[in-house]
């Protein structure tokens, strides 16, 4: 070997284990870091400074998002303020997802691969990717920008950067699945929070009135959506009875199933009327919502000294009044939905009733139980087991209906709450 | 859910593809970008949608808002059966104009 060769020789050693030892110390570094943040930025860091570069960035691509796959999730930089520009970052990744291959541009701004319009916070010179892969697949780009001194990066820079990128991809990955798998706990939490909420508001257990059979039931959705059923007392022979569903799902729902049971108890005592307690809640829940919530309500007052019911609905499924004479009608007086439009009009009816007469409340979860592809259960079906199961008591009754609509829909998932009130005045 | 758009004259029709039920509708935000664009005549056309529930109601109450707060107005064409009787029970028939055909969901904004 002569002297030359022998110093290129010498040279190739140590640039190996100067490699050697940066991929050592990245590797040690992420070692023991979970939190994504983190390791993106150690991993920009240590490339920022072993590359001599101006800045660093990763990109990982959102895979959920078919639409937008080049959008970043993440990007680092350097401590620099200027940063390279979200639709340069979309080019890029774009180019990276067609070849999946290194790129090494060290003369940008003639490049024809990335027309760049206007001015640059940050003018790019010189950039190096590389592809961040796992199992084959690209999860993100590991790059780096304008070697100092506005030098040119080489192919050790981008074998280097590769064997970096190679190396982090998967630990990426990990970070990615712990920081997705936090959120959902997240989520579950918040769940949890929510089926609370709704739970400490239905009551703990059903009227007494003398001379009727009351029976609540509501069963939630795994998703918890926004059904809800009070009784008011609003005096010794007046109950109040509500049955309301909140547009939506989780916290949302609840908090406004919160909100509006608080106003419709304040109401209860002090309005005349059904028609006046909706007029005035519609209006409070206006005001206390955002314009894609609404909730449908049905609302009555039970005057058991006089054997009436007096009701008014809020765009809720008419509930079902089966007579004693097997007669059947639907309870159709009321108005719009409530917290839709600021000012609402509701029409009420009263009903005088005689022994044996009950009536059935129900949400839509109901009627509308089934495969959202298939058949739902359907009112008719709900009116058959009511007429089948006329003469048990108010539970039994409920019991009958959830059997009924369990045997329908078979094992499928429940996809909306389902609740029931039913009254009968005793025979 | 998919959304086509086309221009008729001054109304911007809205073709709306798949189904409108729980998450999967993102009709609102995309009526508030069209009123930011100063389109504020708008016809939804429901004829193709398959599965539709009491959120797909939400996202129409949301858009027909935000509409007529620009001073502008929504007429629905092609409703199904489904989405009638939810416009019916709602109570909602007096705010939502519903046509049978995309046609006269058009024209009666020319009236």
């Amino acid at each position: 070997m002569n002297p030359s060769e022998n110093r290129s020789e010498v040279q190739r050693l140590r640039n190996s284990v100067k490699e050697l030892s940066i991929l050592n110390e990245i590797a040690t570094a992420v070692s023991g870091v979970w939190e994504l943040e983190e390791v993106v930025d150690l991993i920009v860091r240590k490339c920022v400074k072993y590359l001599h570069v101006e800045q660093g960035a990763v990109m990982l691509l959102e895979e959920e998002n078919a639409d937008k796959p080049f959008q970043t999730m993440v990007r680092r930089m350097d401590d620099s303020q200027s940063k390279v520009p979200y639709h340069f970052g979309v080019q890029l990744s774009g180019w990276m997802l067609k070849n999946k291959e290194p790129l090494l541009v060290n003369d940008f701004q003639n490049d024809e691969r990335f027309q760049l319009s206007g001015e640059m916070d940050f003018p790019i010179h010189s950039l190096l990717s590389a592809p961040l892969l796992v199992k084959g697949k690209m999860i993100g780009l590991l790059n780096v920008f304008n070697k100092r001194l506005k030098g040119d990066f080489t192919e050790d820079d981008q074998r280097i950067l590769s064997i970096i990128a190679a190396q982090s991809a998967q630990v990426l990955e990990h970070a990615r699945l712990y920081k997705q798998e936090k959120q959902l706990r997240k989520l579950e939490e918040d769940l949890r929070v929510a089926r609370d909420i709704q739970e400490k508001l239905l009551p703990k257990e059903d009227p007494h009135r003398e001379g009727y059979d009351i029976a609540g039931y509501s069963l939630p959705a795994k998703e918890v959506g926004g059904d809800y059923y009070d009784f008011i007392e609003i005096d010794d022979s007046r109950l109040a009875l509500c049955l309301g569903d909140i547009s939506g799902k989780g916290i949302p729902a609840s908090l406004l199933m919160a909100n509006l049971q608080a106003t419709l108890r304040g109401q209860a005592v002090s309005c005349a009327s059904c028609a006046e307690c909706l007029k005035k809640s519609n209006r409070f829940l206006y005001h206390s919502t955002n314009i894609q919530k609404f909730a449908t309500l049905f609302y009555a007052i039970l005057d058991t000294k006089n054997d009436q019911l007096c009701y008014s609905r809020a765009g809720h499924p008419p509930p079902i009044f089966l007579k004693a004479d097997t007669s059947m009608k639907k309870l159709n007086a009321g108005g719009m939905v409530l917290g839709f439009q600021e000012e609402a009009n509701y029409n009420q009816e009263a009903i005088d009733l005689e022994k044996g007469d009950l009536f059935v409340i129900y949400s839509d979860g109901v009627t509308e139980a089934g495969d959202p592809a298939e058949e739902s259960f359907d009112e008719w079906r709900l009116e058959e087991t009511i007429k089948k199961n006329r003469e048990k008591s108010s539970r039994e009754m409920i019991e009958a209906i959830i059997e009924a609509i369990q045997s329908f829909t078979g094992q499928k998932f429940q996809r909306d709450d389902m609740t029931l009130l039913i009254v009968k005045k005793e025979k | 859910m998919r959304i086509k758009e086309k221009q008729k004259g001054d109304v911007t029709l809205l073709t709306l593809k798949g189904d409108m039920i729980h998450d999967k509708v993102d009709l609102h935000p995309y009526v508030k970008n069209m009123i930011e664009e100063g389109k504020k005549k708008i016809v939804v056309d429901m004829g193709h949608i398959k599965w539709f529930s009491s959120t797909g109601l939400g996202a129409l109450m949301a858009s027909y808002t935000s509409l007529k707060n620009a001073e502008g107005d929504m007429k629905i064409a092609r409703p199904s059966r489904k989405i009638y009787s939810l416009i019916y029970q709602m109570e909602l028939r007096e705010v939502f104009d519903t046509y049978d055909s995309v046609d006269e969901a058009v024209e009666a904004f020319q009236e």
